[in-house]
């Protein structure tokens, strides 16, 4: 049953892409609801997988095929959580685009892989070997390159030649991983029995393949020196920014680096390796830099995408401090960091829509006219920063809390001083929109603005909830905390 | 707990209701109606601990987040005045506000600052705190920038950053506190840390995040810029409440350390007697300089929460002993809300008949403005600790405490007993510069009819005088009533002292006597010496150390890009030209097609990523390197 539930919440979305595919670009309101429709199925039993995982601990393994390169779906709670996580975020972000893609003419092209690429993210998080991961993960990069160059322009396929250059690349130092791993484990690419396979491995050895799996999984979670691409990916319209390039594209990275530290090494051999201090050298390098860059941006969803490469790596420090504390906050963080990077892009995404204002410097006075879109950047950009009653604190809480529990202090002032420059990238921005006047001409709508302003509130208003109650997201923490770590 | 809890909510609730009032009449009436509820609440509030007891509770768990709550003496003293003094703004508002744009926005504001001070003062533990810092910080960042000009704006930003700066210093210290294996809860004494030194730095986290609020030297930069700027009300809530928010968390802090008497953090008593030392000198000695009538209070403020820190730094050296230091403390954060509040009130009344806040062009004004005058001579004689008035009572408690640790004969302590009477006379002649420019001499302004005291504004300033006298004359009474069981609730366990103050004393009272004219003839010599005109060198400021930082940075940033357009440009061109001389010999070899240099080349990276490839270059090669040799 469950096994079947697996695959529909996979591949519905795929089904639904072949319809819309074949549905008439004039036929807006089947396309939307068939859209709709196939997210909301797939998200709701996404949703119920979970709660039978947490409730009754079942959790749906199989393989379809033979021998170790078979294609293999296996749930726990560190892929229900991305799981979780990209198919709500994709019911949001899909309503968001109805508004947003209004008069676009390329409406068909656009929801087929927006749906099709929904349903890939699903096979990356329960994907149950590195050969289902790593095949769904190349399919993410061709899936969702017709959504970054969807502009069409040349600086659009400029963008998307940069998005398959950096992810091919990184793919490949993946795949290298992958022949070497089954060299030395001799065929063993199960998840599950990874860690203990690679007992017999010789240090050289698992050095190469942690750097070669790094290396594969930072160019997508934009790890400094490999994030080049995001930024310029940011040409893409917005709901693809928001989603696939602040959300679910970089977390799929992120993800990958997690499965890479806890699934496939596991904490003892890590530990043993000694690898931890470059690791978080980078990561911190990472977040400073991303932050610095930021503040000298002046196009607003550059100015977010440096964001996002800062906050990114924050979930990977978490990962590689090796800590259920840390751990915790790497989860925490990834699930607030997208429910509040979304809910920015999409306010940006309006902003652009309503004003044609790209640039941080044109916004004075724009919040006048959009006092409720930039309310909640304001609010919720605060949250970036760690403010308290907002989300974003409590995972940055647990980054400190478990930086000092192995006794890194400095990582503590990297994290703080950080949201300090958070603050000074961030505050600019809100202060400027509602301070002065702004002078603007009214311009013809190609959006509908109460369709993309509908998911960006619910969104902030989810960053506030989960402020206040962060508990309601320890379930699911505590039960990948206890997947890894033996408490 | 339900007059707390309404305490923290009503203001929200108010905030909520006010949208619906357009006109300014209908939400001064919100505003002054939920100003008499909380200070009703309050009353109530310290009603219920007359047994002297503690009340906690909790508001359900949010898993991770658990809401706490705690009322005891100092809490409610505290939440006692706010809500005094924010009725008494209401009220001055109500005249006030028809002399400002956007009332609806600042009174929104006004509200649900009030609500999360209430929470800062009620919060059981630290996360319940900073929770209430952080909505106070951005709803009263909204006051200072209500103006909305060049000037505001910028004040806005000093604000508005540190104050984050001050979050986020005490988010890193609870995570601290966490780690160190002690409490979090408010009203406790850290016992036996796992790790000492990380309760050190928490305590410095807190010292700071708290110091920033309070306006402690080095970081009170924030402070001067941004309580003048705000409406008159905005600066008297922020320079009577919103800093004694910052006091409060000091107070609690020494409260974590068991005043000292565990010695957990050696270093503190001796550091924050040096940083009120310096708080107080720093402030009174930039006031003396001002000519803008607001900005010479702001200082004043600075230099008068010195005194606040002081005592609390005194109480922290005498280790359990420091009832003086604590009591003066607590004594004078109450004092200063009153006084300064009414002192701020008094200046705006006076600005909105003449709009001129500089002191040398105002003068002559007691015939025009008879009762802010007296109100405002009883605020200045408050501040400046003329013996019959609050003042007194708290700088003598807090004279008490220097003196005690001078006694000692450590020399810091010695030197900060010296200091404490510099400022106090330092004090006295910014206020007889304020007074006596302001309302003594010839008019110098034409003042137009109708802008003179109307009931409001009169009443905004009676309900402070009268409070401030009778803590004047009958310091006793407010000693039991509120000062005693806050000091007890704040861990104290050796109150003996406190017992028999003798606030008039002939000893104390001829102490003030003289530095009250050594003050007047101060600012005499201060007048005809044009000492008061002095500007001192811009190096010298807080900002232009920050300045030079962010050049440091700009010209760092712009040598690295530079660097690296140099030598990517080369690299890019010695590929280009190696990848042409491949192609040729390719083509040669009958071989056609791209290559990797078109792939791969380091036009792709932006300027800083050549940063961090050098460096992370040079760690993978240290890293390897170590590690090939290691194995």
């Amino acid at each position: 049953m469950s096994t079947v539930l697996v695959l529909i919440a996979i591949f519905s979305t795929t089904f639904g892409a072949i319809w819309i595919a074949v549905t008439p670009n004039e036929a807006k309101t089947e396309r939307n609801s068939v859209a709709l429709g196939a997210l909301l199925g797939s998200a709701a039993i996404v949703w119920w997988l979970l709660s039978l995982g947490l409730h009754s601990g079942v959790y749906p393994a199989f393989n379809i095929g033979v021998a170790s390169l078979s294609l293999s779906f296996s749930l726990d709670p560190l892929g229900l959580t991305y799981g979780v996580l990209a198919s709500t975020l994709w019911v949001f972000a899909s309503v968001y685009s109805f508004g947003y893609m209004d008069q676009d003419r390329k409406q068909r092209q656009y929801f087929s892989f927006f749906l099709l690429s929904a349903g890939i993210t699903l096979g990356i998080a329960f994907a149950g070997n590195l050969f289902t991961f790593y095949l769904f993960y190349e399919l993410l990069t061709f899936a969702t390159y017709p959504l970054v160059v969807h502009a069409g322009n040349k600086e659009a396929l400029e963008a998307g030649t940069k998005y398959i250059k950096y992810s091919l690349t990184g793919a490949s130092f993946i795949l290298a991983g992958i022949v070497m791993l089954w060299r030395v484990t001799g065929g063993v690419l199960d998840f599950g029995s990874l860690p203990a396979a690679l007992g017999s491995a010789s240090p050289s050895q698992l050095v190469v393949l942690l750097f070669l799996f790094l290396i594969g999984f930072g160019v997508k979670a934009a790890v400094m020196p490999f994030h080049g691409w995001l930024p310029s990916a940011m040409v893409a319209p917005t709901p693809v920014s928001a989603l696939l390039h602040a959300v679910a594209v970089v977390n799929a990275g992120v993800f990958g680096v997690l499965r890479t530290i806890y699934s496939v090494f596991g904490t003892e051999v890590i530990q043993s390796m000694n690898v931890r201090p470059i690791l978080l050298v980078i990561c911190s390098i990472t977040i400073l830099m991303g932050s610095f860059i930021a503040l000298k941006q002046d196009v607003l969803k550059r100015r977010l995408a440096y964001s996002t490469i800062s906050q990114l790596a924050y979930i990977l420090l978490g990962a590689f401090m090796l800590h259920p504390l840390a751990l915790a906050g790497a989860i925490l963080h990834m699930i607030f960091h997208s429910t509040l990077k979304i809910v920015l892009f999409f306010s940006a995404g309006i902003v652009a829509e309503e004003t044609g204002y790209l640039k941080v410097s044109q916004l004075k006075g724009v919040g006048r006219i959009l006092p409720l879109t930039l309310g909640s950047f304001g609010i919720i950009s605060l949250g970036m920063i760690g403010m308290l009653p907002l989300s974003g604190f409590w995972s940055k809480y647990y980054l400190m809390r478990g930086s000092l529990a192995t006794d890194s202090w400095i990582l503590l002032v990297v994290l703080l001083f950080s949201g300090f420059l958070n603050a000074l990238y961030f505050i600019p921005i809100t202060i400027s929109a509602f301070a002065g006047k702004s002078e603007l001409k009214p311009r013809q709508k190609t959006s509908v603005l109460w369709l993309m302003l509908v998911p960006t509130l619910a969104l902030a208003g989810i960053g506030l909830v989960f402020g206040l109650w962060p508990g309601l997201t320890l379930p699911l923490v505590d039960a990948v905390v206890a997947q890894f770590f033996t408490l | 707990m339900y007059w707390s809890l309404i305490l923290i909510l009503i203001p929200f609730l108010g905030a909520l209701a006010l949208t619906r009032f357009r006109d300014l009449r209908g939400q001064s009436v919100v505003g002054i109606g939920v100003g008499a509820i909380t200070l009703l609440a309050s009353i109530m509030n310290f009603l219920a601990l007359r047994g002297g007891e503690v009340l906690n509770w909790q508001l359900g768990s949010f898993g991770i987040f658990e809401p706490c709550f705690r009322l005891d003496g100092l809490t409610a003293l505290f939440s006692l005045f706010t809500a005094f003094v924010w009725l008494a703004s209401g009220i001055y508002m109500y005249t006030y506000m028809q002399h400002e744009e956007r009332t609806l926005s600042f009174y929104v504001f006004y509200l649900i600052t009030l609500g999360a001070v209430q929470g800062v003062f009620l919060a059981g533990n630290f996360l319940t705190l900073l929770v209430f810092f952080e909505i106070m910080t951005v709803t009263s960042f909204f006051w200072v920038i209500h103006r909305q000009d060049r000037e505001s704006l910028r004040a806005g930003y000093f604000y508005l950053f540190l104050g984050i700066a001050a979050g986020l210093c005490l988010a890193g210290a609870i995570a601290l506190l966490v780690a160190s294996g002690t409490t979090i809860e408010i009203g406790m004494g850290a016992i036996m840390p796992t790790n000492k030194a990380m309760l050190g730095w928490a305590v410095f986290l807190l010292i700071l995040g708290f110091g920033i609020k309070a306006g402690m030297v080095p970081v009170h930069i924030w402070l001067p810029m941004a309580h003048p700027v705000a409406p008159t009300p905005g600066s008297a809530l922020l320079s009577g409440i919103l800093i004694k928010a910052g006091a409060y968390g000091l107070i609690r802090t020494g409260q974590l350390v068991n005043w000292g008497l565990a010695d957990l953090v050696p270093w503190l008593g001796t550091f924050v007697v040096i940083v009120g030392v310096a708080t107080m000198l720093l402030g009174v000695g930039l006031a003396l300089l001002q000519s803008n009538a607001k900005r010479l209070l702001a200082y004043h403020s600075v230099s008068q929460m010195g005194y606040i820190i002081l005592g609390i730094g005194t109480a922290l050296v005498l280790k359990g002993q420091g009832g003086y230091g604590i009591s003066g403390a607590i004594f004078h954060a109450l004092n200063h809300a009153l006084f300064k509040s009414a002192l701020f009130l008094g200046v705006g009344i006076i600005f909105l008949g003449t709009g001129e806040l500089n002191l040398y062009k105002l003068g002559g004004l007691w015939r025009r403005y008879p009762w802010t005058a007296l109100c405002m001579l009883i605020a200045a004689f408050g501040i400046t600790g003329t013996p019959g008035l609050n003042g007194f009572i708290s700088k003598s408690l807090l004279h008490h405490g220097v003196f005690e640790v001078a006694l000692s004969g450590n020399p810091v302590m010695v030197w900060a007993e010296r200091f404490f009477n510099v400022v106090g006379v330092g004090t006295v002649a910014s206020f007889v510069k304020l007074m006596g420019l302001t309302f003594l001499g010839k008019p110098k302004t034409t003042v137009p009819k109708g802008t003179g005291e109307d009931p409001f504004l009169a009443t905004a300033m009676g309900l402070l005088a009268i409070v401030m006298l009778i803590i004047g004359i009958q310091p006793q009474l407010l000693m039991d009533l509120f000062i005693k069981p806050a000091a007890i609730s704040t861990g104290l366990v050796d109150l003996s002292h406190l017992g028999h103050v003798d606030f008039f004393a002939a000893s104390a009272i001829w102490d003030m006597i003289i530095t009250l004219v050594i003050g007047a003839a101060f600012f005499g010599f201060g007048m005809k010496t044009n000492l008061f005109h002095y500007t001192p060198p811009q190096w010298l400021s807080v900002e232009a150390a920050g300045r030079q930082i962010v050049r440091a940075y700009a010209w760092l940033d712009g040598g690295v890009s530079k660097i690296y357009q140099a030598v990517s440009l080369r690299i890019v061109f010695n590929a280009r030209r190696q990848y042409k001389r491949m192609m040729t010999l390719n083509r040669k070899l009958d071989f056609e097609g791209g290559g990797i240099f078109t792939v791969l080349n380091f036009s792709n990276l932006n300027s800083n990523a050549f940063l961090i490839l050098t460096v992370l270059a040079a760690l993978v090669l240290y890293y390897f390197g170590s590690y090939m040799l290691g194995a």
